[in-house]
Formats: C-alpha cells, sequence, structure tokens
C-alpha cells in the first residue's frame, strides 16, 4: 500500500513539473461512445487521473467521432481518452485520427483508457494510438502520456 | 427474405419438431473484413509537434471566428507560465476594441440545482434565434492534488453540437491572476470572437459566485425545492447579488412546491436590497427539462433588464466600475503572488511551518515572522525580475 502511495505522488510530482512548464495540467478528454450515461470505468478513470493532478473533461454519451473532434477542439486538450468501445474501436479510432488530420490538429494524442484485449494492443499502437492501459496499471498510463506529451509539446 | 438453414444438431428424423433456424453471417464489408473501406494502413503513432502560433495569428483568427483559435487563445489567457502571459496580454491589448457588445449573464447555483441544464435549454433557443452563444463554465479544481473533473459538457449534449454555441469548460485552479482575471479576459476574447451573448456557470461555493458577479451585466441565482426555510434565504450572501432568483426543475409533481418556493422566496426578496439600481429583482420559476418558462424569463425578464439598463445608464455604469474592480482584484491577486513567490519566504516557509505544527510558535508570530521576512526582499528589484505585471 505504501509502494502504492509513493508511486501517486512520484506521478503527481512529474504532472507538477509538467504543469510548472506547460502553464497549465495535462488536461484529457476522456470521450464516451458508449451508449451507458453513467459509465463506471469511465468515472473510475476520471478520478483516478484527477487524484493524480490531471484535469479531466468529461463528455455526454452516445458522442460520434465528429463531435469528440469538435469538443477536444473546443477544449482545447492534450489528449483523448476512448474507454472501452469494444467492437467497433478500429473504425473509430482511425476515423477520429482523420478527422484531428483535418483540423490539422495530429499533436492531439489519442489514447485507450478502458477494456481492450490482450492481443489487440499491438494493432492499437498500428493505428496511431500512443497509450494504452494495460492491467489497470494507472501508474504506466499516465507516465505514458506524459512522455509522450513531452515530444509533442516541448 | 434472408436465407437461413436449420443447425447441423437437428436429428434428422425430428426435423419438423425444431424451428431453430440460423440465419448465414455477413461475408464482407464489415469492420476487420475483406471488403472493409476503413483505411488500417496507418502505422505506428506519429509524433507531431504542435503548432506554434504568433500574436498576429491569434487576434487575426479570433477576429474572424475561427474556434480553434479562440479555443487555443483561452488556453494561453488560462495558462500559469509567465510567458503565456506577455503574449496573452498582447492579444487581449489588440482585440479590446472588439470587445463589449454582448450580453453577459452569470449562472450560480448549488451544485445539482440543475444549472448545466438550464443553460442546455436557454442556450439550444438562443441559437435557434439565430444568437451566437458562449458558455464559460468553471469548475474548481481540488486543493489536495490539484487535478479536476470538467463535467458540464455532459449535461449540454445538444448545445454542445450546434454550430453556433461554444462551451469551454475551465479548471479554477491555479493563479497568477487567478479566476478573475481569467474568466474577465476569456470573456473578453469571446466577444471579440463574435459571440453576442455570454453565460457564465458557476459553482455557488464561496468566493466565485462575488467573482462571476462582478464581470457579468445580469447574475442569476438558480435554485430548487426543499433547500431550507426563509431564514437561509435572508442570509448575506449569494440571494442580494442577484437580479432574478429562478426556481428550476418545476415540472410534474414538483411543480407545486416549486410555486410554493417560489413565493417564498418573493417574500424574502421583498425585505432585501436589489442588486441592481432600479431593478427589481424577483423570483421566477421554469422547468429546463419542458422548457416551460424560458422563453418568459429571457424574453420579459433578461431582455428587459438590458433595455431598462441601457436606457437609464445603469449598464454602463456598471460595466464602467466593473473595469476599475477588476484593476484592484488583479493587484490583489499579484500582491498574494508576489508573497508566496518571494525567495526569501519560501527559504523560511519550512522551518516556519514545523515550528507552528509542533506548537513552538503561535501562528500570529508566525505571520509576524513571515511578513518579516518579506519584507526584507528588495521589493523593487524583485518586481522587476519576475512580475508579469512589470513595465519592460
Amino acid at each position: 500500500m505504501k509502494a502504492k502511495i509513493m508511486f501517486l505522488q512520484e506521478v503527481r510530482n512529474s504532472v507538477d513539473d509538467f504543469a510548472e512548464r506547460e502553464g497549465r495540467r495535462p488536461r484529457i478528454m476522456l470521450a464516451n461512445f458508449g451508449f451507458a450515461e453513467n459509465n463506471h470505468d469511465i468515472t473510475e478513470t476520471a478520478t483516478v487521473l484527477a487524484d493524480m493532478g490531471f484535469d479531466v473533461d468529461m463528455e455526454p454519451w452516445g458522442r460520434t467521432y465528429i463531435d469528440v473532434a469538435q469538443d477536444a477542439l473546443d477544449n482545447d486538450v492534450h489528449v483523448i481518452g476512448i474507454n472501452s468501445i469494444k467492437g467497433e474501436y478500429k473504425s473509430l479510432v482511425v476515423k477520429l485520427l482523420e478527422e484531428l488530420a483535418s483540423y490539422d490538429r495530429e499533436d492531439i494524442m489519442l489514447v485507450i483508457s478502458g477494456h481492450i484485449e490482450a492481443h489487440n494492443i499491438k494493432e492499437m499502437y498500428e493505428l496511431g494510438v500512443s497509450v494504452v492501459l494495460v492491467d489497470n496499471c494507472y501508474e504506466k498510463f499516465a507516465k505514458g502520456i506524459l512522455s509522450g506529451l513531452e515530444t509533442i509539446l516541448f | 427474405m434472408t436465407e437461413t438453414y436449420k443447425p447441423e444438431w437437428v436429428p434428422e428424423k425430428d426435423d419438423d419438431k425444431f424451428a431453430c433456424r440460423v440465419m448465414y453471417g455477413v461475408k464482407g464489408g464489415h469492420e476487420g473484413m475483406p471488403g472493409s473501406n476503413v483505411d488500417l494502413s496507418r502505422k505506428s503513432a506519429p509524433v507531431i509537434k504542435r503548432s506554434k502560433m504568433t500574436v498576429d495569428d491569434y487576434v487575426e483568427g479570433i477576429i474572424k471566428g475561427d474556434r480553434m483559435t479562440l479555443s487555443r487563445a483561452i488556453t494561453l489567457i488560462e495558462s500559469n507560465a509567465t510567458a503565456h502571459f506577455y503574449i496573452a496580454q498582447q492579444v487581449i491589448q489588440r482585440l479590446l476594441p472588439y470587445t463589449g457588445k454582448s450580453t453577459r449573464v452569470g449562472i450560480t447555483g448549488v451544485p445539482g440545482a440543475g444549472k448545466s441544464t438550464f443553460i442546455e435549454a436557454l442556450g439550444n433557443r438562443l441559437c435557434a434565434e439565430g444568437h451566437r452563444v458562449a458558455v464559460l463554465a468553471v469548475d474548481p479544481s481540488s486543493t489536495v492534488t490539484k487535478g479536476s473533473i470538467l463535467g458540464d459538457k455532459t449535461r449540454m449534449e445538444t448545445l454542445s453540437r450546434q454550430k453556433n454555441a461554444f462551451i469551454r469548460p475551465s479548471p479554477s485552479g491555479g493563479t497568477l491572476g487567478g479566476l478573475t482575471r481569467k474568466s474577465r479576459e476569456t470573456l473578453l476574447l469571446c466577444e471579440a470572437a463574435g459571440y453576442d451573448t455570454i453565460l457564465v456557470e458557476t459553482v455557488g461555493v464561496g468566493q466565485s459566485e462575488t467573482t462571476v458577479r462582478s464581470m457579468v451585466d445580469f447574475f442569476l441565482y438558480v435554485v430548487i425545492t426543499g433547500a431550507g426555510d426563509e431564514l437561509q434565504g435572508m442570509k448575506k450572501g449569494v440571494m442580494e447579488l442577484a437580479d432574478a432568483v429562478l426556481i428550476n426543475k418545476a415540472d410534474g409533481d414538483n411543480k407545486r412546491r416549486a410555486m410554493v418556493t417560489r413565493a417564498e422566496y418573493a417574500r424574502i426578496l421583498q425585505f432585501l436590497r436589489p442588486a441592481t439600481e432600479k431593478w427589481e429583482t424577483r423570483a421566477y420559476t421554469c422547468s429546463s427539462v419542458t422548457g416551460a418558462g424560458i422563453p418568459e424569463l429571457w424574453n420579459e425578464v433578461i431582455m428587459k433588464f438590458f433595455s431598462q439598463g441601457k436606457e437609464n445608464g445603469v449598464l454602463s455604469e456598471r460595466r464602467e466600475h466593473q473595469t476599475l474592480s477588476w484593476v484592484y482584484s488583479m493587484v490583489e491577486e499579484h500582491l498574494h503572488n508576489l508573497f508566496y513567490r518571494s525567495p526569501s519566504v519560501l527559504a523560511c516557509k519550512d522551518k516556519i511551518e514545523t515550528d507552528v505544527v509542533e506548537g513552538k510558535l503561535p501562528p500570529t508570530i508566525a505571520v509576524q515572522k513571515l511578513i518579516a521576512e518579506y519584507a526584507k526582499t528588495e521589493i523593487g528589484d524583485y518586481i522587476k525580475d519576475t512580475s508579469p505585471f512589470a513595465i519592460k
């Protein structure tokens, strides 16, 4: 337990360090392509990330990739998180990346923050996803996001 | 009809006893199958640097009304980095001539009062009438972890899809001008980008509603039924800042109770001094779900407030007053920053803190010591070197 808290503190420190240089906290928007208003997984991801010091944007449910891209631009987020979208993820990821590219905003990172089957992870990276949450290890996930932002922003 | 077949486990002799039939699956064109129209050829995530924007880019983009430039400019305004501060101030300065033409409405209320849902209903209506609506929603940052959860957009599902609406949730955290400067300047940017109605939403807990009051023309207080009796409302606070009190959720079974609550608030309001000169603060009911009461509120109350305010000069007076108070609230915030970032304070802070915690030093003496340390700094030089407000 103690080791876990240490870990959390470590992530918080690097988030603080990021915020100092960027002028604001890393901002992630959790897209909800699903059809449940109160998706427990998204709530969990949101609270964990907020506890690590992220600014977390929540989205209404049942959004299309066009809506999500527009919201990401309006809120000017660093990262879009896709949470557990089961079957149709491939098209959504590709379409979302295309939509962002059409606005010339490919600097917005795309991450998968929900359930994903192990054999799909490699494919996700190939499609253009930057970080995937594996085995619910949020520490690694947050560090992956921060190091990704490091190369994009600075 | 789609072709079907009997499953192979159906025994041949009992053929007609089983009604089960299976449909043939999709042969192609579906995701991950041959014939799919989605291009999956993209390999590994590309690293694309964020493009840099100059002051000219920001100013031109915003005057053109480009949403993406506006959103990036707001980020710039909200940034706590000193380098961004200079650029942001130049942008603001050049955009000032384009500002001041909008209807600024502040909306506050306790969490769960239905502010966001109300904005969704009102905003959609205004968009349908051809207005361009900007919504600035401020959500609190955690004081412990400094993170935040910005959930206002989840309630503004259809409004966020409108082409004429721009919704920007913002975390309240971080200083260097703080909430006052940031929200105010964000409001100005939205005006310059051509939005004619600006709705500022804030959770009514503590300081934020006073801050919002000091930057909007009309201030709406959203309440719900069952939140205490008359006396609760008479306590000094947000009630005396409001230009209208709105009892939300007046629908279905709740309608009667809402009417009772409205009467109670109306009674309290009789005794309070109105927030705006020559304007009577009253209580109204509405339902964000059915939309009842919202057109009346907008057309007969808020619009009347604006036409009356323009006529008798109360509005322009208020805006002048607000600009002045903006200056002084910025001075206060700046002094706050100077103290907490002062190297001599930072140097002795830890020691004094431990002394206080261990009981060696009474808090009052600790304050004296800290202030004494702060007074030792060469303030003049310090301001020149580190302050974003210093004239260079």
